[in-house]
Protein backbone atom coordinates (compact mmCIF):
# COMPACT_ATOMS: atom_id res chain seq x y z
CA UNK A 1 0.00 0.00 0.00
CA UNK A 2 1.43 3.42 -0.92
CA UNK A 3 1.78 6.07 1.79
CA UNK A 4 -0.85 8.06 0.02
CA UNK A 5 -3.32 5.20 0.16
CA UNK A 6 -2.51 4.57 3.81
CA UNK A 7 -3.27 8.20 4.69
CA UNK A 8 -6.55 8.05 2.76
CA UNK A 9 -7.53 4.80 4.46
CA UNK A 10 -6.76 6.09 7.95
CA UNK A 11 -8.57 9.34 7.29
CA UNK A 12 -11.58 7.39 6.13
CA UNK A 13 -11.50 5.14 9.19
CA UNK A 14 -11.27 8.03 11.63
CA UNK A 15 -15.04 8.35 11.72
CA UNK A 16 -17.22 6.57 14.25
CA UNK A 17 -20.12 5.94 11.88
CA UNK A 18 -17.84 4.36 9.32
CA UNK A 19 -16.27 2.17 12.00
CA UNK A 20 -19.77 1.09 13.04
CA UNK A 21 -20.53 0.18 9.44
CA UNK A 22 -17.35 -1.90 9.23
CA UNK A 23 -18.19 -3.59 12.54
CA UNK A 24 -21.54 -4.61 11.10
CA UNK A 25 -20.04 -5.78 7.83
CA UNK A 26 -17.40 -7.90 9.54
CA UNK A 27 -20.24 -10.13 10.79
CA UNK A 28 -22.21 -10.35 7.58
CA UNK A 29 -22.63 -8.71 4.19
CA UNK A 30 -25.44 -6.17 4.17
CA UNK A 31 -27.38 -3.78 2.01
CA UNK A 32 -27.89 -0.07 2.71
CA UNK A 33 -31.37 -0.24 4.24
CA UNK A 34 -30.41 -2.98 6.67
CA UNK A 35 -27.32 -1.07 7.78
CA UNK A 36 -29.44 2.06 8.18
CA UNK A 37 -31.87 0.17 10.38
CA UNK A 38 -29.15 -1.41 12.51
CA UNK A 39 -27.16 1.78 13.01
CA UNK A 40 -30.15 4.09 13.25
CA UNK A 41 -28.90 6.34 10.46
CA UNK A 42 -30.61 7.60 7.32
CA UNK A 43 -30.05 5.35 4.27
CA UNK A 44 -28.59 8.35 2.42
CA UNK A 45 -26.03 8.82 5.22
CA UNK A 46 -25.12 5.14 5.03
CA UNK A 47 -24.66 5.41 1.23
CA UNK A 48 -22.51 8.49 1.79
CA UNK A 49 -20.21 6.58 4.16
CA UNK A 50 -20.16 3.41 2.05
CA UNK A 51 -19.02 5.39 -0.96
CA UNK A 52 -16.08 6.74 1.04
CA UNK A 53 -15.23 3.28 2.34
CA UNK A 54 -15.47 1.88 -1.17
CA UNK A 55 -13.19 4.59 -2.55
CA UNK A 56 -10.38 3.56 -0.20
CA UNK A 57 -10.98 -0.11 -0.87
CA UNK A 58 -12.25 -0.90 2.64
CA UNK A 59 -15.52 -2.34 1.33
CA UNK A 60 -16.71 -3.84 -1.94
CA UNK A 61 -20.18 -4.05 -3.39
CA UNK A 62 -22.00 -6.51 -5.61
CA UNK A 63 -25.44 -6.45 -7.18
CA UNK A 64 -27.98 -9.00 -6.04
CA UNK A 65 -31.36 -8.54 -7.70
CA UNK A 66 -32.48 -5.06 -6.68
CA UNK A 67 -29.92 -4.57 -3.95
CA UNK A 68 -26.29 -3.60 -3.74
CA UNK A 69 -24.76 -5.83 -1.11
CA UNK A 70 -21.72 -4.51 0.70
CA UNK A 71 -18.94 -6.61 2.19
CA UNK A 72 -15.77 -5.79 4.03
CA UNK A 73 -12.54 -6.12 2.06
CA UNK A 74 -10.55 -8.10 4.60
CA UNK A 75 -7.33 -7.96 2.55
CA UNK A 76 -6.97 -4.24 3.28
CA UNK A 77 -7.05 -4.86 7.02
CA UNK A 78 -4.66 -7.77 7.07
CA UNK A 79 -1.48 -5.69 7.00
CA UNK A 80 -0.43 -4.60 10.46
CA UNK A 81 0.23 -0.96 11.27
CA UNK A 82 3.81 -1.93 12.02
CA UNK A 83 4.19 -3.39 8.51
CA UNK A 84 2.84 -0.17 7.05
CA UNK A 85 5.28 1.94 9.06
CA UNK A 86 8.21 -0.30 8.10
CA UNK A 87 7.41 0.01 4.41
CA UNK A 88 10.09 2.14 2.74
CA UNK A 89 9.35 4.77 0.16
CA UNK A 90 12.02 6.45 -1.88
CA UNK A 91 12.21 10.23 -2.25
CA UNK A 92 11.54 9.80 -5.96
CA UNK A 93 8.39 7.85 -5.18
CA UNK A 94 7.25 10.48 -2.68
CA UNK A 95 7.88 13.22 -5.21
CA UNK A 96 5.88 11.33 -7.84
CA UNK A 97 3.04 10.92 -5.36
CA UNK A 98 3.06 14.64 -4.57
CA UNK A 99 2.90 15.48 -8.26
CA UNK A 100 0.14 12.95 -8.85
CA UNK A 101 -1.84 14.41 -5.96
CA UNK A 102 -1.44 17.93 -7.27
CA UNK A 103 -2.51 16.86 -10.75
CA UNK A 104 -5.49 14.98 -9.35
CA UNK A 105 -6.55 18.00 -7.31
CA UNK A 106 -6.35 20.33 -10.30
CA UNK A 107 -8.39 17.90 -12.41
CA UNK A 108 -10.98 17.53 -9.63
CA UNK A 109 -11.26 21.30 -9.25
CA UNK A 110 -11.56 22.13 -12.92
CA UNK A 111 -13.53 19.18 -14.25
CA UNK A 112 -17.01 18.16 -13.23
CA UNK A 113 -18.28 14.86 -14.56
CA UNK A 114 -15.88 15.03 -17.49
CA UNK A 115 -16.68 18.64 -18.45
CA UNK A 116 -14.21 21.47 -17.99
CA UNK A 117 -15.83 24.08 -15.73
CA UNK A 118 -13.45 26.88 -16.70
CA UNK A 119 -10.01 27.34 -18.21
CA UNK A 120 -7.35 27.87 -15.53
CA UNK A 121 -5.49 31.16 -15.67
CA UNK A 122 -2.35 29.69 -14.15
CA UNK A 123 -0.15 28.11 -16.79
CA UNK A 124 0.86 25.08 -14.73
CA UNK A 125 -2.78 24.20 -14.08
CA UNK A 126 -3.76 24.94 -17.66
CA UNK A 127 -1.08 22.54 -18.87
CA UNK A 128 -2.52 19.80 -16.66
CA UNK A 129 -6.06 20.24 -17.99
CA UNK A 130 -4.76 20.32 -21.58
CA UNK A 131 -2.91 17.07 -20.98
CA UNK A 132 -6.10 15.61 -19.57
CA UNK A 133 -8.04 16.64 -22.68
CA UNK A 134 -5.23 15.22 -24.84
CA UNK A 135 -6.13 11.77 -23.50
CA UNK A 136 -9.17 11.91 -25.78
CA UNK A 137 -6.87 11.89 -28.81
CA UNK A 138 -5.44 8.71 -30.23
CA UNK A 139 -1.64 8.51 -30.53
CA UNK A 140 -0.29 8.92 -34.07
CA UNK A 141 -3.76 9.52 -35.49
CA UNK A 142 -4.17 12.54 -37.76
CA UNK A 143 -7.11 14.86 -37.17
CA UNK A 144 -8.68 17.61 -39.23
CA UNK A 145 -9.35 20.90 -37.43
CA UNK A 146 -13.05 20.08 -37.35
CA UNK A 147 -12.37 16.74 -35.66
CA UNK A 148 -10.13 18.44 -33.11
CA UNK A 149 -12.83 21.01 -32.40
CA UNK A 150 -15.45 18.33 -31.91
CA UNK A 151 -13.26 16.41 -29.46
CA UNK A 152 -12.40 19.52 -27.45
CA UNK A 153 -15.99 20.80 -27.52
CA UNK A 154 -16.95 17.68 -25.56
CA UNK A 155 -15.00 19.22 -22.67
CA UNK A 156 -15.60 22.94 -23.10
CA UNK A 157 -17.40 25.31 -25.48
CA UNK A 158 -14.32 27.46 -26.05
CA UNK A 159 -12.61 24.88 -28.27
CA UNK A 160 -10.70 27.56 -30.26
CA UNK A 161 -8.79 28.78 -27.20
CA UNK A 162 -8.09 25.28 -26.00
CA UNK A 163 -6.97 24.11 -29.45
CA UNK A 164 -4.56 27.03 -29.73
CA UNK A 165 -3.27 26.39 -26.21
CA UNK A 166 -2.61 22.76 -27.05
CA UNK A 167 -0.46 23.88 -29.96
CA UNK A 168 1.38 26.50 -27.87
CA UNK A 169 2.03 23.95 -25.12
CA UNK A 170 3.38 21.52 -27.70
CA UNK A 171 0.76 18.93 -26.90
CA UNK A 172 -0.72 18.97 -30.40
CA UNK A 173 1.17 19.69 -33.54
CA UNK A 174 -0.32 21.25 -36.68
CA UNK A 175 0.97 20.71 -40.18
CA UNK A 176 -1.02 21.81 -43.22
CA UNK A 177 -4.19 22.00 -41.09
CA UNK A 178 -3.69 18.43 -39.93
CA UNK A 179 -3.34 17.89 -36.20
CA UNK A 180 -1.82 15.06 -34.22
CA UNK A 181 -0.43 14.47 -30.74
CA UNK A 182 3.20 15.48 -30.36
CA UNK A 183 5.42 12.37 -30.47
CA UNK A 184 2.26 10.30 -30.56
CA UNK A 185 1.91 10.81 -26.79
CA UNK B 1 -47.81 40.85 10.77
CA UNK B 2 -44.89 41.86 12.93
CA UNK B 3 -45.73 39.00 15.31
CA UNK B 4 -45.76 36.56 12.44
CA UNK B 5 -42.40 37.73 11.09
CA UNK B 6 -40.87 37.37 14.52
CA UNK B 7 -42.41 33.95 14.94
CA UNK B 8 -41.01 32.77 11.62
CA UNK B 9 -37.56 34.19 12.38
CA UNK B 10 -37.63 32.53 15.79
CA UNK B 11 -38.47 29.24 14.10
CA UNK B 12 -35.49 29.60 11.73
CA UNK B 13 -33.20 30.54 14.63
CA UNK B 14 -34.34 27.46 16.54
CA UNK B 15 -33.60 25.24 13.57
CA UNK B 16 -30.14 26.80 13.10
CA UNK B 17 -29.34 26.32 16.78
CA UNK B 18 -30.65 22.76 16.66
CA UNK B 19 -28.52 21.76 13.64
CA UNK B 20 -25.45 23.46 15.07
CA UNK B 21 -25.96 21.61 18.34
CA UNK B 22 -26.35 18.25 16.59
CA UNK B 23 -23.30 19.10 14.49
CA UNK B 24 -21.25 19.76 17.61
CA UNK B 25 -22.40 16.47 19.10
CA UNK B 26 -21.37 14.63 15.95
CA UNK B 27 -18.01 16.36 15.98
CA UNK B 28 -17.46 15.38 19.60
CA UNK B 29 -18.45 11.86 18.62
CA UNK B 30 -15.82 11.78 15.81
CA UNK B 31 -18.46 11.84 13.09
CA UNK B 32 -17.08 14.75 11.11
CA UNK B 33 -18.88 14.12 7.82
CA UNK B 34 -22.27 14.00 9.52
CA UNK B 35 -21.31 17.13 11.47
CA UNK B 36 -20.54 18.80 8.14
CA UNK B 37 -23.95 17.82 6.79
CA UNK B 38 -25.59 19.47 9.81
CA UNK B 39 -23.51 22.59 9.17
CA UNK B 40 -24.71 22.61 5.56
CA UNK B 41 -28.34 22.47 6.72
CA UNK B 42 -27.73 25.28 9.20
CA UNK B 43 -26.19 27.34 6.39
CA UNK B 44 -29.29 26.87 4.24
CA UNK B 45 -31.47 28.18 7.09
CA UNK B 46 -29.07 31.12 7.43
CA UNK B 47 -29.45 31.92 3.74
CA UNK B 48 -33.24 31.97 3.90
CA UNK B 49 -33.16 33.93 7.14
CA UNK B 50 -31.06 36.63 5.47
CA UNK B 51 -33.37 36.68 2.46
CA UNK B 52 -36.45 36.97 4.65
CA UNK B 53 -34.97 39.91 6.56
CA UNK B 54 -34.01 41.47 3.26
CA UNK B 55 -37.52 41.08 1.84
CA UNK B 56 -39.05 42.62 4.96
CA UNK B 57 -36.62 45.51 4.76
CA UNK B 58 -37.45 46.15 1.12
CA UNK B 59 -41.08 46.68 2.05
CA UNK B 60 -40.40 48.79 5.13
CA UNK B 61 -41.67 52.32 4.80
CA UNK B 62 -43.51 51.62 1.59
CA UNK B 63 -47.21 52.47 1.56
CA UNK B 64 -48.58 49.17 0.43
CA UNK B 65 -51.74 49.24 2.48
CA UNK B 66 -53.28 45.82 2.85
CA UNK B 67 -51.05 44.39 0.17
CA UNK B 68 -48.00 44.50 2.39
CA UNK B 69 -48.48 41.03 3.80
CA UNK B 70 -49.07 39.58 0.38
CA UNK B 71 -46.00 41.42 -0.89
CA UNK B 72 -43.74 39.73 1.64
CA UNK B 73 -45.49 36.42 1.16
CA UNK B 74 -45.03 36.36 -2.62
CA UNK B 75 -41.52 37.81 -2.71
CA UNK B 76 -40.20 35.41 -0.15
CA UNK B 77 -42.08 32.38 -1.48
CA UNK B 78 -40.56 33.03 -4.88
CA UNK B 79 -37.10 32.64 -3.32
CA UNK B 80 -37.83 28.97 -2.72
CA UNK B 81 -38.18 28.51 -6.47
CA UNK B 82 -35.15 30.53 -7.54
CA UNK B 83 -32.47 29.82 -4.92
CA UNK B 84 -32.56 26.00 -5.06
CA UNK B 85 -32.51 25.86 -8.88
CA UNK B 86 -28.77 25.21 -9.07
CA UNK B 87 -28.99 22.66 -6.27
CA UNK B 88 -31.57 20.72 -8.28
CA UNK B 89 -29.33 20.83 -11.35
CA UNK B 90 -26.37 19.67 -9.24
CA UNK B 91 -28.48 16.86 -7.75
CA UNK B 92 -29.58 15.63 -11.18
CA UNK B 93 -25.99 15.68 -12.40
CA UNK B 94 -24.81 13.83 -9.30
CA UNK B 95 -27.50 11.16 -9.76
CA UNK B 96 -26.63 10.82 -13.43
CA UNK B 97 -22.98 10.22 -12.57
CA UNK B 98 -23.54 8.11 -9.44
CA UNK B 99 -21.83 10.73 -7.27
CA UNK B 100 -23.35 9.67 -3.94
CA UNK B 101 -21.41 12.18 -1.84
CA UNK B 102 -22.62 15.16 -3.84
CA UNK B 103 -26.11 13.65 -4.09
CA UNK B 104 -26.48 13.46 -0.32
CA UNK B 105 -25.26 17.04 0.12
CA UNK B 106 -27.67 18.44 -2.49
CA UNK B 107 -30.58 16.38 -1.11
CA UNK B 108 -29.92 17.78 2.34
CA UNK B 109 -29.86 21.34 1.02
CA UNK B 110 -33.10 20.86 -0.88
CA UNK B 111 -34.78 19.15 2.08
CA UNK B 112 -33.86 22.05 4.37
CA UNK B 113 -35.23 24.59 1.87
CA UNK B 114 -38.41 22.57 1.38
CA UNK B 115 -38.97 22.32 5.12
CA UNK B 116 -38.64 26.09 5.52
CA UNK B 117 -40.97 26.71 2.60
CA UNK B 118 -43.67 24.44 4.04
CA UNK B 119 -43.33 26.01 7.47
CA UNK B 120 -43.56 29.47 5.96
CA UNK B 121 -46.74 28.63 4.02
CA UNK B 122 -48.30 26.97 7.06
CA UNK B 123 -47.52 29.93 9.32
CA UNK B 124 -48.72 32.60 6.93
CA UNK B 125 -51.85 30.71 5.91
CA UNK B 126 -52.59 29.98 9.54
CA UNK B 127 -52.35 33.69 10.22
CA UNK B 128 -55.38 34.25 7.99
CA UNK B 129 -53.72 35.68 4.94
Amino acid sequence: MTEDNVVKLFKCLSDKSRLQILKSLINEDMYVELLAQRLNLAPSTISFHLKKLEDVGAVASRKEQYYSIYSINEEVFKSSILDIIKEKSSEAELQRQREDNYRKKVIENFFEYGKLKNIPAQRKKRRIILEEIAKAFEPDKMYTEREVNIIIADFHDDFCTLRREMICENILTRDNSIYRLVNGK
Amino acid sequence: MRVLEEKYLAYIDDRIAEHNKIGEQYKADDRKDEADLEKIKANIYEIFRTLFLNDIKQLEGKDLGNNKDIGIYNEYLHRFDTIPTNWKVALDKAKEHGDITKQVIEENKLAAAMELKERFIAMFDGFGR
